[in-house]
């Protein structure tokens, strides 16, 4: 586990650009939407008025950061383990990995440690600086920030699972970036990154809510803003857990499942 | 007689490849890799399976190795059967695939040391000291704390041997260890194999260089078109061609097809066989008859050469080889 941690770190530090771009990226998310609403009202004040009719804030810039800034911390988390391996095949290592006596949650373990560390720096980092280049510092700064990076963290435990799905997904399609650009567009949409929950049709809500960051996104806002929760502090921590519970198990038996069979396919490796 | 470190009976491994014919069909194309293989590799020994490319090399050190799953029979490494038991058997092998795409370009080449060392569970303070080790052993001093992506062809390639040592496994797999090396770098290299091989390791490597596989292996297989065709120690494989010999030459010249056909129909040849390589001058064509008596067919071989146009770089009669078992029993050569 420490020795993937480590070797990916030193990896990832002899890429200076790639830290940058990651602290930068949810402010790049954030900027898109705020210009479009601009451009659709003519003004912030009249934005965030209409806003507020769906999401009980009229603070639009901060909801749109925080939820940009989740998502691009849940989605890192969330494919992580299959981009490595991805990035494994391709490079040819993964073999390698594979040849040793070392067991799939281990490596799991090790990928998303480092994942975590290095996305949770960039994510604070980059929500930092975003809130101090728009003013909301002193939100950020609050004890609040505290209890919605804890509903963050617990929310991380089903996308640790959902990773080594996506992980067995690409030992098992190799290219896997179609799959990938059209799931992130879908779940872009259902998570409410850009806007509460209330505006989804209530069919796709049920969906969304399927989905942990969803939950996290909701939650966090909910906590920093004083606007809603999906359901209500408890049923949202409640259904965190059971995803916590199922999705691990579930993504543990699909990437085993899909490894034997790269191993009967002689696959393994194969890019 | 040893313990057996590798025992294989009767494994058989199909790949099943879907060729598309347009957006909606598929053509399903089967691929016996394996057809039965049976074989055994003694503890201490060091072991070389010699093969053609598509013979089923890979496909054999991949199942012995338990990346790949066979689809009959069955293979023990160290007594452990690969599909059942894969985790010990990894844990007592040391591997050494194809070079250069099994390292960390952006990782000094001590850090891929340390990183697979770790994933073999080596305590700290004994890797630290073993890679001090086997640095030494390999004479790699000048390079292992440089950026692997800086890296010469044969450097990655020494790396990549640094570490299939790295858990000190009793059974060592290389597959063509000295591609790569300069001749230099490939005798040293066939002489840390031999040391290996000397302080109780068992080695199993493939080659394609025939005259590595002849000095350096004590037993020697033959696989062709997923068989093992032949299998012994390199003299028992030459007397298995039973007082043949080999006529060797080098040609220039295109249109050489035809005079395979002419000089097999010559009396006294078993097989012939022509292999091609790039030389400053053009590609050489690179004859091997083997035949009862190569002085008996030089003057009717040299005829038909020059008759065909080609031009003779040299030609002469040789000893048998390993080449020539390789020969006899696939009717190719190996380079």
């Amino acid at each position: 586990m420490k020795a993937v941690f480590k070797a990916r770190y030193k990896i990832y530090v002899r890429y200076p650009g790639w830290a940058l771009l990651n602290i930068v990226f949810p402010l790049f998310l954030t900027v898109i939407p705020v210009f479009l609403a601009f451009g659709v009202t003519g003004s912030m004040e009249t934005t965030n008025l209409i806003f507020s009719r769906y999401a009980k804030t009229e603070d639009f810039v901060f909801y749109v950061l925080l939820g940009s800034t989740v998502w691009s911390l849940s989605s890192m988390i969330m494919w992580d383990f299959g981009m490595w391996l991805y990035e494994e095949m391709e490079i040819g290592t993964l073999e390698q990995i594979f040849l040793a006596p070392v067991h799939t949650i281990e490596l799991l373990l090790g990928s998303i440690l480092y994942t975590l560390v290095i996305s949770l720096i960039n994510s604070i980092g980059g929500v930092l600086i975003a809130s101090a280049l728009l003013g909301y510092l002193h939100i950020v700064l609050s004890p609040r920030f505290l209890l919605a990076l804890m509903i963050i963290l617990l929310g991380f435990i089903p996308l640790f699972g959902m990773s080594l799905f996506f992980g067995a997904i690409v030992l098992r399609i190799k290219e896997p970036w179609a799959f990938f650009n059209f799931l992130t567009a879908l779940l872009v949409y259902i998570s409410g990154v850009f806007y509460p929950l209330a505006v989804l049709p209530p069919s796709v809500r049920v969906i969304a809510i399927l989905f942990p960051a969803a939950i996290q996104i909701a939650d966090a806002r909910a906590i920093m803003l004083d606007v809603e929760y999906v359901f209500s502090p408890l049923i949202d921590t409640l259904l965190l857990i059971s995803y916590a519970l199922v999705w691990p198990l579930f993504g543990l038996i699909m990437f085993e499942k899909i490894k034997y069979e790269a191993r009967k396919r002689g696959s393994i490796g194969a890019y | 007689m040893s313990n057996v470190v590798i025992e294989t009976h009767d494994l058989w491994k199909t790949y099943i490849s879907k060729e598309r014919k347009g957006l909606f069909r598929s053509k399903t194309k089967r691929i016996h890799a394996l057809r039965g293989v049976s074989f055994s590799v003694y503890e201490n020994e060091i072991f070389g399976l010699l093969g053609p490319n598509g013979a089923g090399k890979t496909t054999l050190i991949k199942i012995l190795t338990t990346l790949l799953i066979p689809d009959g029979g069955y293979a023990r490494v160290l007594g452990f059967d690969v599909v059942r038991h894969s985790d010990e058997v990894r844990k007592h092998l040391g591997v050494m695939l194809m070079g250069e795409r099994a390292l960390y370009w952006k990782l000094t080449g001590r850090e891929n040391l340390e990183f697979f060392g770790a994933l073999y569970r080596v305590p700290k303070h004994v890797l630290r000291q073993r890679i001090q080790e086997i640095v030494e052993f390999l004479g790699i001093q000048d390079f292992i704390d440089r950026l692997v992506e800086t890296y010469s062809s044969g450097q990655k390639v020494l790396l990549a041997f640094a570490k299939a040592l790295i858990n000190d496994a009793p059974l060592i797999f290389l597959d063509e260890p000295t591609v790569a090396l300069d001749p230099a770098r490939s005798i040293e290299i066939r002489r840390k194999i031999k040391q290996l091989r000397d302080e109780g390791k068992t080695i199993f490597l493939t080659t394609h260089i025939m005259n590595e596989a002849e000095e350096l292996c004590d037993r020697v297989a033959i696989i062709d078109e997923g068989k093992i065709v032949a299998i012994g120690t390199p003299e028992e494989l030459k007397r298995t061609l039973k007082g043949m010999s080999a006529l060797e030459a080098d040609l220039f010249g295109n249109n050489v097809e035809p005079l395979l056909r002419q000089i097999e129909r010559l009396e006294g040849v078993s097989k012939v066989a022509m292999s091609y390589e790039a030389s400053e001058k053009g590609t050489i064509a690179r004859l091997r008859v083997l035949c009862d008596s190569p002085r008996e067919i030089l003057p009717s071989v040299v005829d038909l050469i020059l008759q065909n146009g080609l031009r003779i770089y040299y030609i002469k009669p040789t000893e048998p080889t390993l080449e020539d078992v390789f020969l006899y029993y696939t009717g190719k050569l190996l380079r």
